[in-house]
């Protein structure tokens, strides 16, 4: 294993404040929830019906797709497109409560029989619940799993090296029994031989408390590894490049509250329609990690940590390294966002971009060893060929190599256009422009 | 409804920046100075005035005339002048040092691009011209190789040296000259003259090489460039040390370097499994 493979900074990690409200709470519900729908589920519900939570709202199209449900009691309001907070614009299922703020429902109806599913009931279970994977891309996990494909070895991530996120490991902590068991059903559907739970080697309590629980339940094919405290190492990809390189159909990643989603989706019979997320940055009040709905604004899920102290220069969803700004806090929680972080200006520290100094920081800070300064040079002058020529397109948006820059160059921005630029003429013609068509 | 800031990620940078490199490697070379005027030299103030003024006005009004941001601040036409002045002798009169400044600081570096997109390490490229240009007058002369206070320089090197090394990201380079070199010139020079020359690689290493704009990006071709600069070095110097000589060393390479980039492309990690979101 060469050294580039632990490719990483180790920046400031910052979990702290919202680790000392270690209990999981799940606030009373909203006034609204906004509830985006992927681009290939149609909603089956009208404007003006009554929805339970966790009721069904939106009807996959095609197989590729799972199911969307309410995440609140109350009315349809509006059937809509807003922008969302990926940065795009998606159709939108409006919810508003009636009456008083209430506590969450819940779902305690255990499944009968739920130890003896076949794998196609289970994946039939996992779309019909709506469960798509927690991580910045949200695929459905049936679709992701893929009938009658094997992976041998299942990765349960536990990892989170974007500073301030804290919910994967609250939610493990609080839940590793349930993460295991939904791991077992994962594994069963993956048809895998072994699972690897990887945590990052500063989480030493969670190693222990997985270890073990694994001891006390004698599962021999679980296994925990721990993976250096730097980032972006804990990222899917860097977990396969790590033990699977060359070899990457070998496995298959989900991260721990995926599994935690599948367990209560397969045993309570609970649809996906909330999840943990970290509230979070030097402006919030009181930072922690919580049980919100999907769809619950960021106003709102500010508001439920108390509020802002002072106005922030920037709310991000996600990490500081990867996430994306917000320019309002009307946008809604996904099924991706782990965390909102509200940040004052001493921690961006915005400057000016200065001409590269060819200090070759970049290419020593980037995971999958690419030439950040190089693509960036071709993008600005248009010469997008060239740039896929020095591999733009296996960036894995990670950010080290703007973090890092001296001149403060803004790499993702040319990264992300030959991106772009790359797709469109990748395309054929026919398919040109069709994710905004449709 | 209030705005943030909607830039794109990441959202958070490191304290890195150009002005603390090169203000960090002008502050690193006040020792030379120092050792340079305690050894007697005491002419050098006089040619590091003349030097940084004419350098900060070359600086300011080559970008004004070419329409560009000038950018002054970030230290880099004061970094020139302090090099330039090690490699003029002390008694240089003042409009050799300006010329010379003029050459480094507009010709080489901004007529050439600029900031970060010159080819040729100005400095050294400014010097050599100098010595092509008055021959008679520069053999082998600068504050750097006196011979007189060679002991003192040799000092407020390695003083600078450590200067420089504890800042982290260039440590490599210049170790790694420094390795090379000192085994060339163990087996090559002797007495006095290695002493001299033991002083040129000492400032080439943590000076001249400090420059990151002339060299590679990758560690790999920088390594390739660093081996490069020193066995030439070590070739051309084969009849006897000279500062034309070691200087030719590196414009070579620097010359070399585009198509190092392009021939040390780092292999890319690329997943075979595709990763596609869901939302756009
Ligand atoms: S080029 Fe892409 S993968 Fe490499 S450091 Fe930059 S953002 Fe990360
Ligand atoms: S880190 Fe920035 S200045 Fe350094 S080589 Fe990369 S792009 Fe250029």
């Amino acid at each position: 294993m060469s050294t580039r493979n632990f490719v990483g900074i180790r920046l400031e990690r910052k979990k702290e404040a919202s680790l000392l409200n270690w209990n999981l709470k799940r606030p009373y519900t909203p006034e609204r929830v906004r509830i985006s729908l992927p681009a290939t589920a149609y909603p089956c519900v009208h404007v003006g019906n009554n929805v339970q939570t966790g009721q069904k709202i939106a009807d996959p199209v095609g197989p590729g797709c799972a199911t969307v449900h309410s995440s609140m009691e109350g009315v349809i309001e509006k059937i809509a497109i807003f922008p969302d907070a990926t940065g795009g614009e998606s159709m939108t299922v409006e919810v508003r409560r009636q009456g008083d703020p209430k506590a969450p429902a819940t779902f305690e109806n255990v499944r009968k029989n739920w130890e003896i599913l076949k794998e196609e009931e289970l994946l039939d279970i996992f779309q019909n619940s709506g469960i798509v994977t927690t991580d910045a891309l949200m695929q459905p996990v049936h679709a992701k799993i893929k009938k009658n494909e094997q992976h041998p070895t299942l990765i349960i991530n536990g990892c989170e090296p974007e500073p301030y996120v804290t919910c994967e490991q609250v939610l493990a902590m609080a839940h590793p029994l349930e993460i295991l068991k939904g791991a077992e059903i994962l594994k069963k559907t993956t048809r895998a031989n072994q699972i690897l739970f990887v945590f990052e080697d500063c989480n030493l309590e969670l190693v222990e408390l997985f270890k073990s629980k694994i001891y006390f339940l004698k599962w021999e094919h679980v296994k925990v590894r721990t993976v250096p405290a730097v980032y972006p190492q804990g990222h899917e990809t860097t977990l396969l490049q790590r033990w699977f390189s060359g070899k990457e159909d070998q496995a298959i990643v989900f991260p721990a509250s995926t599994a935690f989603a599948v367990y209560e989706a397969v045993v309570h019979q609970k649809p996906f329609y909330e999840r943990v997320l970290t509230v979070g940055g030097e402006c919030v009040i009181e930072p922690r990690s919580l049980w919100l709905p999907l769809g619950i604004s960021f106003r709102d899920a500010i508001h439920t940590c108390k509020g802002v102290m002072r106005e922030p220069q920037k709310v991000i969803m996600g990490g500081p390294m990867a996430g994306t700004a917000q320019e309002n806090l009307e946008v809604s929680v996904m099924a991706g966002t782990n965390a909102i972080l509200a940040l004052p200006k001493e921690v961006i520290r915005d400057k000016a971009e200065e001409p590269c100094i060819r200090c070759g920081a970049c290419v020593d800070m980037c995971p999958v060893s690419l030439s950040p300064a190089m693509i960036t040079l071709a993008a600005e002058h248009g010469e997008f060929e060239l740039a896929e020529k020095w591999d733009v397109s296996a960036c894995i948006e990670c950010g080290n190599c703007s973090y890092v820059c001296p001149s403060k160059r803004p790499m993702l921005k040319w990264i992300r256009k030959a991106q772009a630029e790359m797709a469109q003429t990748a395309l054929p013609k026919s398919q040109k422009n069709h994710e905004y068509a449709s | 409804m209030n705005t943030h800031l909607k830039t794109l990620s990441p959202h958070i940078r490191s304290r890195d920046s150009v002005a603390k490199r090169y203000w960090g490697l002008t502050l690193a070379s006040v020792p030379v100075f120092v050792a340079v005027i305690l050894g007697g030299q005491a002419g050098a103030l006089r040619v590091l005035l003349f030097s940084i003024i004419s350098a900060v006005a070359f600086d300011f009004l080559g970008a004004k005339i070419l329409f560009k941001k000038e950018r002054v601040n970030n230290g880099e036409a004061v970094l020139s002048a302090t090099l330039l002045t090690l490699l003029l002798p002390r008694n240089c009169p003042f409009e050799i040092a300006v010329f010379g400044i003029f050459l480094a600081v507009f010709v080489v570096k901004e007529l050439f691009g600029g900031t970060g997109s010159y080819l040729f390490h100005p400095v050294l490229a400014a010097r050599i011209f100098l010595q092509m240009s008055f021959p008679g007058f520069f053999e082998n002369s600068g504050m750097i190789l006196e011979e007189k206070s060679a002991l003192w320089i040799l000092g407020g090197l390695l003083v600078s040296g450590v200067a420089v090394i504890s800042q982290k990201n260039n440590r490599e380079i210049p170790l790694f000259y420094i390795m090379i070199s000192l085994l060339c010139v163990l087996l090559f020079h002797s007495g006095m003259e290695s002493l001299t020359v033991l002083n040129w690689i000492f400032f080439t290493a943590f000076f001249l090489l400090g420059d990151s704009v002339a060299m590679p990006l990758t560690r790999k071709g920088t390594r390739i460039f660093v081996l490069g600069a020193a066995l030439l070095n070590f070739f051309f110097e084969a009849k006897g040390f000279s500062m034309a000589a070691a200087g030719y060393a590196i414009l070579l390479m620097n010359a070399l370097t585009p198509w190092l980039d392009v021939m040390m492309k780092p292999a890319a990690y690329r997943a075979k499994i595709h990763l596609k979101a869901t939302y756009p």
